[in-house]
């Protein structure tokens, strides 16, 4: 006899715009390191409105500022100059802090970030054209936090992914245009007349923020109140 | 991102002989794995495990030792940037003393410590196709100006001043530190029996300097020691490996037997003045702390050894951005001082990192293999040539 029993298990369910395509069909060409973008919107039932995945296409200029840094290990006595959020020129050296987007949430300065410009990217865009910021005012979102798919491999491809959600409860539609990746840079503080130095602990870091990746969506994606946008980067390396 | 790869083989005066350009196919999972630590700001209560360039494995996070006055969390993951050769690159965190102004950088721990020559651009003689887990150039080829060893020859060795007897009822042996790379392939130890220790099993295993950690065994095998003599001249038992193992310059590895019964004794160098044994072996004691640093074993190592090529300074530079693109170089200079033809078949980039910290210890050197490329056809750089290798990464918006 057949076991009847059920349980309270969730059902996604698409009911909605999606793409043909999931991070699995999204193809870098071989020796190519990039990101693939999905974003998902889901109602406030769960279900998904609107699912789309495709290549990213806009590493900026920062993100090969931050990695030269750490190739070259950059000593705090005589540091690089690169361009933060705000586009003030920052001093950055080598340091465990760089890269850092692990954002909890409620914090906007750095994650993956979303706004509403929709400039079409160029490689030395600092910051998003026009960041929503986190809340539940007129035109925000609340963000939460980052969260992180750790390394695989298969046959060709290496990556993982770093996912966040922004959720509308503004009380009316926001569209977001663009989406972007904002990161730590540590920048050294050296005192006078002392070897010590200025950022003496984890409680007191000196960092600033860096945008490594800027990506427009130029159709928009329309989350509405009480929805729920999610947004994955698979940074991945293909061989 | 897309990546060139330029290779330049210039002759003794400097005139470019030939040239080549082709796409980098294969960056690999572990330029991913530190990525994603720094990112992610992986944590060492839950590190990462990833394989370095010896084959074995090691845990990596970003974090720092919580003491220290002034420390600044600077594990220099990624570090690619190296001068040549064996020079000395500190990789690894050092921190900074509670007392103001008192810094112990210029003394760093052994433990921090790599040669120039295994942190940045590398070439090899494995034509291997490439997956996304290599964790080395498949024959890489060393710094150096020495003509190839082809046939198995001693490599390394400490053959005499014994002076006292190691019964190997425990795991023994020594932490023995390459001074050149090569490809070891038997091992001899000096040993006699007292009764029937039976199988007698030798395992190379890798290790870190600090607290004799041991982590992954790249070989082991067995020799029956109920065939030792019972005495004095000993034996050179020799321990021959099922496959080489490719021992590294500056990078610790743990050799150690044990007897599977009773009474099989090694012969030693012990040393109750002080002092460490004259051969590069460290902290031969494991699993028992008496006179720990003042044990020589005698040893026997055997190998081959690929022909060599001089590491120039890996340099990185150059970073230049027009809008819709941005680019650095990632360049080294191999030169040809061996006497005979270097065959080159792979190229790579090896990137350096800091292991997990445990107490007050900051984590030890390693490197992970970020990239590697199979060149066909071959590339034979001649006697007196110069080879640059040259990747420029690329991003374009």
């Amino acid at each position: 006899m057949g076991d009847k029993r059920t349980t309270g298990r969730h059902r996604v369910e698409v009911r909605g715009v999606t793409s043909p395509l999931n991070p699995d069909h999204v193809v870098l060409e071989p020796g190519e390191i990039g990101a693939v973008l999905e974003w998902t919107v889901r109602r406030a039932d769960g279900t998904v409105r609107e699912r789309v995945a495709r290549k990213a296409e806009s590493y900026v200029r920062q993100f090969l500022d931050l990695l030269l840094v750490q190739m070259t290990g950059v000593p705090e006595v005589c540091p690089a100059q690169i361009t933060d959020t705000s586009g003030a020129l920052r001093d950055v050296a080598a340091s465990s802090l760089n890269f850092d987007c692990a954002a909890v949430a409620n914090i906007d300065a750095y994650g993956i970030v979303v706004g509403t410009g929709n400039g079409v990217p160029a490689i030395g865009d600092y910051a998003l054209q026009s960041k929503i910021a986190h809340g539940v005012g007129a035109g925000q979102l609340q963000y939460g936090g980052v969260a992180f798919g750790m390394p695989t491999s298969n046959l060709s491809a290496s990556h993982f992914t770093v996912t966040r959600d922004f959720a509308n409860g503004s009380g009316n539609p926001i569209v977001v245009y663009e989406i972007g990746l904002y990161v730590k840079g540590d920048m050294p503080v050296l005192l006078s007349n002392s070897q010590d130095r200025g950022n003496t602990s984890a409680s007191n870091p000196t960092v600033q923020y860096f945008c490594t990746i800027r990506d427009v969506i130029g159709a928009g994606i329309t989350i509405l109140n009480g929805e729920t946008l999610t947004v994955n980067y698979r940074q991945e390396c293909v061989v | 991102m897309k990546t060139m790869l330029y290779l330049n083989r210039m002759d003794r005066r400097g005139r470019v002989v030939e040239s080549r350009k082709q796409h980098v196919r294969s960056f690999t999972q572990y330029l991913m794995e530190l990525l994603y630590i720094a990112h992610a700001q992986i944590q060492s209560a839950a590190p990462r495990t990833i394989y370095d360039i010896t084959g074995g494995y090691r845990t990596a996070d970003v974090q720092s030792p919580a003491s220290g006055y002034g420390y600044r969390r600077n594990k220099p993951s990624l570090l690619v940037a190296s001068p040549g050769g064996k020079s000395q690159v500190l990789v690894g965190q050092v921190t900074q003393s509670s007392t103001a102004d008192t810094i112990y950088t210029f003394d760093p721990g052994l433990s921090t410590l790599m040669p120039g020559e295994l942190i940045g651009i590398q070439i090899g003689a494995s034509s291997a196709a490439v997956t996304p887990t290599d964790n080395r150039l498949a024959s890489r080829i060393p710094h150096g100006r020495s003509a190839p060893v082809a046939a198995a020859a001693r490599q390394d060795a400490n053959l005499a001043g014994d002076t006292s007897d190691q019964n190997l009822s425990s795991w023994y042996g020594c932490l023995y530190v390459p001074k050149k790379q090569f490809d070891l392939t038997s091992v001899k130890f000096l040993l006699y029996r007292t009764g029937n220790p039976g199988n007698i099993t030798i395992e190379v295993k890798t290790c870190r300097f600090a607290g004799g950690t041991t982590f992954t065994i790249l070989a082991t095998t067995t020799s029956n020691g109920n065939t030792l003599p019972t005495g004095a001249p000993y034996e050179w038992r020799e321990f021959v490996l099922p496959g080489p193992v490719t021992l590294l310059p500056g990078v610790p590895m743990t050799i150690w037997c044990q007897q599977a019964a009773a009474s099989a004794i090694m012969r030693k160098y012990y040393n109750t003045s002080g002092g460490y044994g004259y051969f590069l072996n460290k902290q031969p004691r494991f699993g028992s702390s008496d006179g720990s640093q003042y044990n020589s074993i005698l040893m026997d190592l055997y190998g081959t050894s690929p022909r060599e090529i001089e590491y120039g300074a890996c340099d990185v530079s150059g970073l230049t951005a027009a809008n819709p693109t941005a680019q650095f170089d990632i360049r080294r200079l191999f030169t040809n001082r061996s006497g005979g033809d270097v065959t080159v078949r792979e190229c790579g980039i090896y990137a350096a990192f800091p292991d997990t910290y445990s107490g007050s210890f900051c984590g030890s050197g390693g490197a992970v293999c970020i990239c590697r490329d199979v060149i066909s056809p071959d590339l034979v750089v001649a006697d007196g040539e110069v080879l640059a290798v040259t990747y420029t990464p690329q991003i374009t918006v």
